[in-house]
């Protein structure tokens, strides 16, 4: 009986294992996970990888009067090449248009626009990609549905909307109510009529100042934090909580908060500001300096009144207005 | 009396066995249902701050080349990189290696220790004492950094409040046999859900030696690595934390590392694990409770981490318990509760990583079939608490006695690895 009783719990016991025997013994899911090793981080990437792609086309064509090819990218893409390429309003366009100057018409839908100068695009148009060599100016209530990029400045009217990158490699100006969710430029600039300093809550918040700091270089606060306007804080403040930063105030270092952040006006901040919430950038705030690449990153919204410039990149995952 | 005794102890290994299944599942709760805590691998910085890597080698001759050339491949700017292989008394041809790479790259400066004392305490004491920049990073010379690594973990340091950060380490040998397939689903627990809720959570997030790295300022500031240990990452760890440091995790700073191929060498590693863990549970436990620097939570947590390799023979002792409490016929409970007692057992701990923590951080990580192999994880378990058991043995040898611990190097596969 004994003998018999433990057999049958050997038996109970290897039960679930029975369908493991397959998977050993044919092996269908034994790949190790994937780790992209090559992988670098570059904010530019999407319109280096797009030239890249198109640079056979574009040294054949350039020169000519009329070009046009059949290009593999996700798909097989008719390109076109005109030195003007003009792209008349209300056109609906399929394929890449590539040219020395290219506009792109009132009220257009098309997928992708290369210039290698100017790339001019007019009021409500809707495109996949933009991509130019030199600038780039975006109209009204324009709607980008994957990058924009140019090596030039690219200036972008109000009511637009960015899609998932816009990269300039020089400067680039945000109009009002721009959405946007990653932007690079050098720097991002705001040009909007949100003149007005963001309000500040400094409900039950530690109350920080240049005699708080205590002759500290950097320093860390658990708690909500208010920065009262005037104060030095020659390298790094971390706030395990939401900070709020009177105007005036310089942080030489890093913001790094575990809560929402809010500059209200003229703040200056020399490092990165990485925020676990919402971020918002008061009048006449800047963050990093001409030639220093810096990163705005929050996990929630980032809102830019009028008058902003962050040299470098600009994130926010829950997306990101001007004002 | 004694039965008395038994049926308490029953008692307390229950309990230990329901806070460890309840840690467990909370971190597998936070990890698949929780907003996951961001790290700093976003942030692009133009001003790069330099680095120092050590690459502790001992007998590495068949897997430092694809170290040292991931790090010749790596995007960090090669004029802030100072990187220091450290031949341990090397009997293979790593000294002719490291001494090849250093004659082609200067950024790359080893140091050969010939004689004196062994170990990778040791080696990163020695190493330390040459490194030039304060931002130091570790890799064992099995591991292949990727082209960002170095700058992903680096970017934790512009944290004034970071002491340490940890990369998630990914065995590339995982379709070896079966030993390597389980070995993969444990490490995928590990990171992917355990180090990461801890992270979430504000908790405990260990650093691993390996895949990560400290500041070296600091660390020189609190003694260097104690050269006595064998687990020279939970000691950084816990005494980072209890001096006020906190540690991060990387989930996205991934990292391919070689698993061990066969049982003995698994054996040996994780009773060495587990010799170097305890002793770190004996030095630090009373420290780390009494520091003023940690909420009550994270002491909490830090205690069961270090505790974790205490477990197992106490696992092993409660079931011995209940077999003579069974024969003495004083069986304390009722049979449900002991069967309970068992499956949570079993859920809470097989094989550090539960088996729901494994299961969800399989999904997580797009696994199909290999989530059938989670009943194999039981079997591991009980091969890991003798592994365990033996090396907490030894441990509490090593604190009464105060003796100094050798170092079991793991044996590497990489030739195979390669010849494959």
């Amino acid at each position: 009986m004994l003998l018999v009783s433990l057999v049958l719990f050997l038996l109970v016991l290897s039960l679930p294992a029975i369908p493991s025997m397959f998977e050993v013994r044919k092996p269908k899911d034994d790949g190790r996970l994937h780790i992209m090793e090559q992988y670098v981080r570059d904010p530019r990437w999407f319109g280096r990888s797009f030239r890249h792609k198109l640079a056979p086309f574009v040294s054949e064509a350039r020169g000519n009067s009329y070009g046009r090819a059949e290009l593999r990218m996700r798909t097989d893409e008719e390109v076109r090449w005109s030195p003007d390429l003009e792209i008349p309003a209300l056109e609906r366009l399929r394929g890449i248009g590539v040219g020395e100057r290219v506009v792109v018409g009132h009220g257009a839908g098309i997928r992708d626009a290369y210039a290698l100068e100017r790339l001019d695009v007019q009021d409500d148009v809707v495109a996949r990609t933009l991509t130019s060599d030199a600038t780039m100016h975006i109209g009204r209530a324009v709607q980008i549905l994957r990058w924009i990029d140019a090596d030039g400045d690219i200036e972008i009217d109000s009511d637009s909307d960015l899609g998932l990158s816009a990269s300039g490699g020089a400067r680039v100006t945000l109009g009002e109510r721009v959405h946007f969710e990653r932007v690079w430029g050098a720097p991002v600039a705001s040009h909007t009529s949100h003149r007005e300093p963001f309000e500040l809550d400094r409900h039950k918040a530690t109350i920080l100042d240049t005699e708080a700091m205590g002759g500290k270089r950097s320093i860390v606060v658990y708690g909500p934090v208010h920065v009262k306007a005037g104060t030095n804080i020659p390298e790094h403040l971390k706030v395990h909580g939401p900070v709020s930063i009177e105007p005036g105030v310089t942080i030489g270092g890093n913001l790094i908060s575990r809560g929402d952040v809010t500059l209200a006006e003229g703040v200056t901040i020399g490092g990165h500001i990485f925020a676990e919430g919402n971020i918002r950038l008061g009048p006449r705030s800047r963050v990093s300096r001409d030639g220093v690449a810096k990163t705005v990153y929050g996990t929630g919204k980032v809102l830019i009144a009028n008058d902003v410039e962050v040299y470098g990149w600009v994130v926010s995952e829950d997306g990101g207005n001007t004002l | 009396m004694v039965v008395t005794l038994l049926q308490t102890w029953t008692w307390v290994v229950v309990a230990i066995m329901v806070v460890y299944a309840f840690r467990h599942w909370r971190f597998t709760w936070n990890r698949i249902s929780a907003r996951q805590r961001p790290y700093y691998q976003d942030l692009l910085d133009s001003e790069l701050p330099p680095v120092s890597i050590i690459v502790p080698m001992h007998n590495e001759a068949a897997v430092a080349k694809k170290l040292l050339d991931s790090l010749v491949d790596s995007n960090y700017p090669r004029e802030l990189l100072d990187v220091i292989p450290v031949d341990d008394q090397s009997g293979d041809a790593t000294p002719a290696l490291v001494y090849e790479y250093a004659q082609q790259y200067s950024f790359i400066q080893p140091i050969y220790n010939l004689q004196g004392e062994r170990g990778k305490a040791a080696a990163l004491n020695r190493a330390l004492s040459l490194a030039k920049n304060e931002i130091v990073l570790v890799f064992d010379a099995d591991y292949t950094p990727g082209r960002d690594l170095v700058r992903e973990l680096a970017m934790a340091f512009i944290d004034p409040e970071v002491g340490a950060v940890m990369g998630r380490v990914v065995p590339r040998n995982n379709a070896v046999n079966l030993l390597t397939r389980l070995l993969s689903l444990e490490r995928s627990g590990g990171y992917q859900v355990d180090q990461q809720a801890r992270y979430n959570l504000d908790l405990f997030p260990q650093y691993g030696g390996t895949v990560g790295g400290f500041r070296r300022s600091v660390v020189m500031e609190m003694g260097g690595f104690d050269a006595l240990t064998l687990a020279e990452d939970t000691d950084l760890t816990v005494r980072l934390f209890i001096n006020g440091w906190r540690v991060l995790y990387a989930n996205r700073a991934e990292c391919y590392e070689e698993v061990p191929e066969n049982w003995n060498a698994r054996f040996t590693q994780l009773r060495r694990w587990a010799r170097g863990h305890n002793r770190a549970f004996f030095v630090h436990i009373v420290p780390l409770m009494l520091s003023k620097k940690l909420s009550l939570v994270q002491k909490i947590d830090g205690a069961l981490l270090l505790f974790i390799y205490t477990v197992p023979p106490i696992l092993l002792s409660g079931i011995v318990v209940n077999a003579l409490l069974f024969y003495m016929g004083a069986i304390p409970v009722i049979p449900g509760i002991i069967f309970a007692f068992f499956v949570v057992a079993y859920n809470a701990f097989g094989n550090f990583a539960p088996v729901f923590e494994v299961g969800a951080a399989e999904l997580l990580d797009g696994a199909r079939e290999r989530l059938l192999l989670l009943p194999y994880l039981f079997y591991l378990f009980l091969f890991n608490s003798w592994a365990v058991t033996t090396g907490a043995i030894d441990a509490l040898g090593d604190f009464i006695k105060t003796r100094r611990a050798n170092w079991d190097k793991t044996k590497r596969a990489g030739a195979a690895d390669a010849a494959r």
